[in-house]
């Protein structure tokens, strides 16, 4: 997956494919090291193909692998044409 | 919460403190307390009133909802859309705190970076502080099962292509959508009312073990968020309002100063943000900024992360007594099973301070004042 | 008829192996409760009936753990065996039966590790050499 370095904290996974936006991932250096080794950026780009999402998928630098979307996760939706996933929640709701 | 106390005025009984805290508070699988015990009309009205509820039935005061998210209440909750199933492992669980990663914490200010926005918050060094971790129990556990199972269905009769179908998705307006968002934020409500009911119980817990009066203790709620929901939210796009759908798991709001969501009392600060750490480490007491409003859309981190699988944690602490190591360390722990102990031990988790300085790096957060813990209890 | 578990840094998940189908969500069923507590310890007095349908087989694995989460948050019984006839109908499956186990207690019943849902997540049920083999994640 290609990942380009924005500034000192953020990085930004391209659109490619179908997906609908970017990805924008908040984190050091040395954190990305870390987050590389297990699958959340691949959910980061995952999440950017849901249809309605608006500016980008995005991750917090506490960002680890969940189920669908990645723990740490943000995505906004479009309210009218967007969609709603469980997955985006979590079982622990609210 | 703040209280008014100073940790010299908690330090002679705090294990009384810890002690009283554990025995109000149910925890691990524990059902909830006798004389709390719900039947399914009065768990609907949880459901659609949220923290509310609570306070009308005298656990807590009306100012604490202004601290809340949304006032401690999802509008558009639809109680009538939980299922059955999720009513029934809900109804003895009001009032619980759960197991895992949630925890109630006694704490104290270790630092103050930001001593305007700490005092707005009603923060000093020194100061006591309790924070509670938990959420919607089994009943949310329930509601996401319940409608990952409609939706895995619906996306494809949607058309809707998966990468993975734990992703599974359905148009907010479609009746899937609907529902699910419905069901949702009933179950929001339930861990909101669960928060209010554990934070009349913290607060009784005080009087209590240190013998005080309620505005002797004067545990105020700082502010209550929520890290794993979908709900709707209005945001300046290009010069044109737009409601949005902000889903965040595992993140946290950060409303920046001046946000009419913003409670008056931290209108020049912005909204508090609670970021919890590891049970031996620290936690950090954060606000929202103008740049989180429009990069992220008023979002920033939730916690640490953990390091070590569980399985890990418990093989490094094999021949340990972690609540030994905790205790020299000056954290008073009690907790339903140890295996808790051992999954959630410092060393499980990554360092906190490295993702909220990140966060307060890139603008979407500023730090206000870390809180060391004293005393804990885990289920 | 084996289990054997893999764990990622935040949840446990489970290889199953079985000769039969119905064998299959037996040894899920134990797997379920050997993460929660020590399944020897568990008793077999009390019985339960199931009665449950899905639409594929992978669906009915998650349902019927899902089932045994739901009892033990409603009911507090730990599950050791159970007793199973899965049939196929026109739009899918359906699982009738018996579980045995016993109340909680928590003077003998060592608790291990609370499962909140039985998940989709890498979810995989396929007919092998030996019968059936499955793999399944529980959320924790």
């Amino acid at each position: 997956m290609r990942i380009e370095q924005i500034d000192e904290f953020r990085w930004r996974i391209p659109r490619q494919g179908k997906m609908q936006v970017e990805g924008l991932v908040f984190a050091s250096a040395e954190m990305m090291k870390e987050i590389g080794q297990d699958h959340s950026l691949q959910q980061v780009s995952n999440v950017a193909h849901l249809p309605g999402i608006i500016g980008a998928s995005m991750a917090m630098p506490d960002i680890h692998w969940g189920y669908g979307f990645p723990i740490g996760g943000v995505a906004a939706m479009d309210g009218k044409k967007g969609v709603v996933s469980p997955g985006g929640v979590g079982y622990d709701i609210n | 919460m703040r209280s008014g106390l100073s940790r010299t005025d908690i330090q002679p009984r705090l294990r009384d403190l810890v002690t009283r805290l554990y025995q109000n508070i149910p925890t691990g699988i524990g059902k909830g307390r006798t004389d709390l015990r719900l039947n399914r009309q009065e768990l609907s009205r949880v459901l659609g009133r949220g923290a509310a509820w609570a306070v009308e039935k005298g656990m807590g005061v009306s100012e604490d909802l202004e601290y809340l998210e949304e006032n401690g209440c999802l509008e558009g909750a639809r109680p009538d859309l939980v299922s059955d199933k999720a009513y029934q492992r809900g109804r003895n669980q009001l009032g619980t705190l759960g197991s895992g990663n949630h925890f109630a914490e006694i704490q104290y200010v270790a630092e103050i970076y930001d001593p305007t926005a700490a005092t707005a918050l009603g923060l000093f060094s020194d100061q006591v502080t309790l924070t509670l971790h938990s959420g919607s129990r089994g009943l949310g556990h329930q509601v996401c099962s319940d409608h990952i199972r409609i939706m895995v269905e619906a996306a494809a009769r949607y058309g809707i292509e998966l990468p993975d179908r734990q992703l599974c998705c359905a148009p907010i307006q479609s009746p899937e959508g609907r529902d699910y968002l419905g069901a949702m934020s009933a179950a929001a409500n339930f861990a909101f009312a669960n928060r209010q009911v554990m934070t009349h119980w913290a607060r009784e817990s005080f009087m209590q073990a240190l013998h005080l009066g309620p505005s002797q203790a004067n545990l105020e709620v700082v502010y209550d968020v929520c890290h794993n929901i979908a709900k709707f939210e209005t945001f300046e796009i290009d010069g044109r309002h737009r409601r949005l759908c902000i889903h965040r798991k595992g993140a946290t709001r950060a409303y920046p100063p001046f946000h009419p969501e913003t409670p008056e009392r931290y209108r020049e600060v912005g909204q508090p943000v609670l970021i919890p750490g590891d049970m031996g480490r620290y936690s950090y007491v954060l606000v929202g900024t103008e740049r989180a409003y429009s990069e992220t859309f008023g979002s920033t981190c939730h916690g640490a992360g953990r390091r070590l699988s569980r399985k890990q944690a418990k093989k490094q602490t094999r021949g340990r007594s972690l609540l030994d190591e905790l205790e020299r360390e000056g954290v008073v722990v009690m907790a339903a099973g140890m295996a808790t102990v051992a999954e959630e031990m410092p060393e499980a988790y990554k360092d906190v301070a490295a993702v909220v300085d990140v966060v307060e790096g890139a603008g979407i957060s500023r730090k206000v004042a870390q809180l060391k813990p004293i005393g804990v209890i885990k289920g | 008829m084996a289990y054997r578990f893999f764990e990622h840094t935040a949840d446990i998940g489970v290889d199953i192996e079985a000769t039969s189908f119905e064998s299959l969500l037996t040894e899920g069923l134990r797997a379920l409760t050997d993460s929660l507590t020590v399944i020897e310890k568990v008793e077999l007095g009390l019985e339960l009936k199931v009665d449950l349908e899905a639409r594929s087989r992978e669906d009915l694995l998650v349902e019927w753990l899902n089932e045994i989460v739901f009892l033990f948050d409603t009911r507090a019984v730990l599950l050791g065996q159970a007793d199973l006839d899965v049939e196929a109908k026109s739009d899918g499956w359906c699982l009738r039966g018996t579980v045995r186990g016993e109340r909680y207690d928590p003077n003998r019943h060592e608790l291990k590790t609370l499962i909140k849902a039985v998940t989709y997540h890498q979810l995989e049920v396929r007919s092998s050499k030996v019968g059936w083999t499955a793999r399944v994640v529980f959320d924790i």
